[in-house]
């Protein structure tokens, strides 16, 4: 038998269902293979307690015949998510020990399905990253090596979701994605990511960075994970306005394995300066499969993708700094005292919050500023608009787009670039889908020479998830990624 | 008063530059004004530093410059979708020990901060 830290959430589902092993034993097997990965920094506080309890109750249901969806599956919870009771501190020096009283929409769903909470996640701070080293509690370190063995990372700001995924700490882990956070790092470990469509799943309870960007959505080994988590992440919410109140398909049933007579886009801007050879490769490589798989491949154009990067890092850091004036040492979290309440305030932020968050406030708080608001801000928000009209235009020709994830194989830990826009030239092909408001997932495609997973992007329109995961279970299928980091850390 | 009137002065001049398409690079008083207006207390030495940074990353979008955004109407949510509205009524309530469970100075039912008038 598969040890059961080695079953993914389908088949560990079907196997609870069918009584060949209780939700005790699952929950048990994944608590001891968290604590013998604590190398690798991804959980930053264990809930095994508070594990061991939902699983004796999954247990009930499973033998009373009362079992939900995700009755004793064992996740991890990115700690942007407010867990009721459970610290929750965006991995952020400024929250402190805050403990929220109440429980995000996406996590409530999920419990309400019956999945298990293992731990909290690491991830970059605020989100705010593509490497998970700007985390208050220290670098995550991707389950996968470098050629010499020397230390990677797991990409971000979902590090801490990827890397436990990719372990096997839990079956499936929560996200979120602003310019790329889930399926950057789902590129780089491995796995699977997907991000949904602006307005799929609930903002309620997760820790805002940008709100018209961010969008919750799973971490998971396959793409049939990926669809059974969003169907229990998904739905509309009073407490979030821009929640989309339309029914949450059973997304499980769209992988049909049948994509005869599919549109894949290709733009032809994403072929940019300097793409490695390898990257290339598996760009062409994804496009046999699915003309393989009797889908149609067609050439389309998004002119203005060169400016989605300059446009992200005008819109992302300006709702940062808004979104973030919240902490300021009066309601929770960290305070620093001062003679004044100014002074509070300033020193409390200072102290608080990292380098990148004060780099980003900063922007932010600038293109905001009397006389730069039209210039840069308003300038941004045009520029989104015509990216966004990009993608209208390219879904009148196909259904789909296909690309790249990232330019790159996981880099190495403490590679610091000095210039702050080379670490952000990673979100280049997964920040215009956050601008556009798309959904996108991310699969495990193929090899690096250096022995490392590199990542495809299925992107597709609006509400469009259903296509997007049938797609995405066909490459899966021609890909056969079986390949595993070897249990170096254990 | 003579700081006030003196910074809007300088917004005033940067503005000139920004209408005619240059934008200039951020200076050591312009970082210490943003993190004041960002409430985020940077020690002095750490200024220069900042300004380099910041320069870089606003040169780095200048080039949206290039972009024709003529009779474009800003995108201004993420969603392209109309909000659907509740009902005006309440909900919830009653939650002080909740609210203030979480509060680094608690006094009575109270936040409590600095003195904020003399």
């Amino acid at each position: 038998m598969t040890a059961l830290i080695d079953l993914d959430l389908a088949a560990a589902r079907d196997g609870l269902a069918q009584k060949e092993f209780t939700a005790t034993e699952v929950v048990d097997a994944h608590i001891a293979h968290m604590e013998q990965s604590r190398a690798l920094n991804a959980v930053i506080l264990e809930t095994a307690d508070l594990a061991r309890e939902m699983a004796a109750g999954a247990d009930q249901r499973l033998a009373n015949g009362t079992a939900r969806a995700l009755e004793g599956l064992p996740l991890g919870i990115k700690d942007l998510f407010c867990t009721k009771g459970v610290r929750t501190t965006a991995c952020s020096q400024i929250l402190g020990d805050f403990t929220p009283q109440y429980e995000s929409r996406v996590t409530q769903n999920l419990w309400d399905a019956g999945a298990i909470m293992l731990g909290k996640l690491n991830n970059d701070e605020f989100a705010m990253g593509s490497s998970n080293e700007t985390s208050h509690f220290g670098p995550v370190i991707n389950p996968w090596r470098g050629a010499q063995g020397e230390h990677l990372v797991p990409g971000g700001s979902s590090g801490g979701s990827s890397a436990a995924v990719a372990a096997h700490i839990g079956v499936a882990a929560t996200a979120t994605d602003t310019g790329g956070s889930i399926r950057q790092p789902a590129a780089f470990t491995g796995t699977v990511g997907l991000k949904p469509t602006y307005g799929r799943c609930s903002r309620w309870g997760i820790v805002a960075f940008a709100s018209s960007l961010d969008q919750a959505g799973p971490i998971t080994r396959t793409v049939r994970d990926a669809a059974i988590m969003l169907e229990h992440m998904a739905g509309h919410d009073p407490m979030d306005t821009t929640s989309v109140d339309v029914p949450v398909p059973q997304y499980e049933a769209a992988l049909t394995g049948d994509i005869r007579g599919m549109r894949i886009g290709i733009p032809k801007e994403y072929r940019v300066d300097g793409m490695p050879d390898e990257i290339e490769a598996l760009w062409s490589q994804g496009i046999d499969w699915l003309k393989a798989a009797g889908a149609e491949i067609v050439d389309v154009s998004l002119p203005h993708t060169q400016y989605a990067l300059p446009t992200y890092y005008i819109i992302a850091p300006a709702e940062a700094s808004s979104n973030l004036a919240r902490y300021d040492g009066v309601r929770y979290g960290h305070r620093v005292n001062g003679n004044s309440i100014t002074e509070m305030y300033e020193a409390t932020r200072a102290a608080g919050f990292g380098d990148e968050v004060k780099r980003r406030i900063l922007i932010g708080t600038y293109v905001l500023s009397a006389g730069y608001y039209d210039a840069y801000y308003v300038k941004a928000q045009k520029v989104r608009r015509l990216i966004s009209d990009d993608f209208s235009a390219a879904y009148r020709q196909c259904d789909l787009l296909l690309t790249p994830t990232t330019p790159s194989p996981a880099f190495a830990l403490g590679s610091h670039f000095d210039d702050p826009v080379q670490m952000y030239i990673n979100d280049v092909f997964t920040v215009t889908v956050n601008l556009a408001g798309l959904p996108a997932l991310s699969i495990p495609a193929g090899m690096s020479a250096t022995g490392l997973p590199l990542g495809l992007q299925l992107i597709g329109p609006a509400f469009g998830e259903e296509t997007v995961l049938r797609a995405g279970h066909v490459m899966e299928q021609a890909a056969q990624f079986t390949a595993r980091p070897d249990q170096w850390w254990v | 008063m003579l700081l006030e009137s003196d910074s809007f002065a300088k917004v005033r001049q940067l503005d000139n530059h920004v209408d005619k398409g240059c934008l200039m690079s951020v200076d050591v008083s312009t970082v210490r004004r943003v993190a004041r207006l960002a409430r985020l207390g940077v020690d002095e030495e750490k200024l220069p530093a900042l300004a380099q940074e910041m320069s870089t990353i606003l040169a780095f979008v200048d080039q949206l410059n290039a972009v024709d955004t003529q009779n474009v109407q800003a995108m201004t949510s993420g969603v392209d979708r109309e909000i659907k509205r509740r009902e005006d009524v309440v909900t919830a309530g009653n939650q002080v020990d909740d609210i203030l469970s979480n509060a680094p100075l608690r006094d009575d039912d109270y936040f409590a901060v600095p003195k904020v008038i003399e």
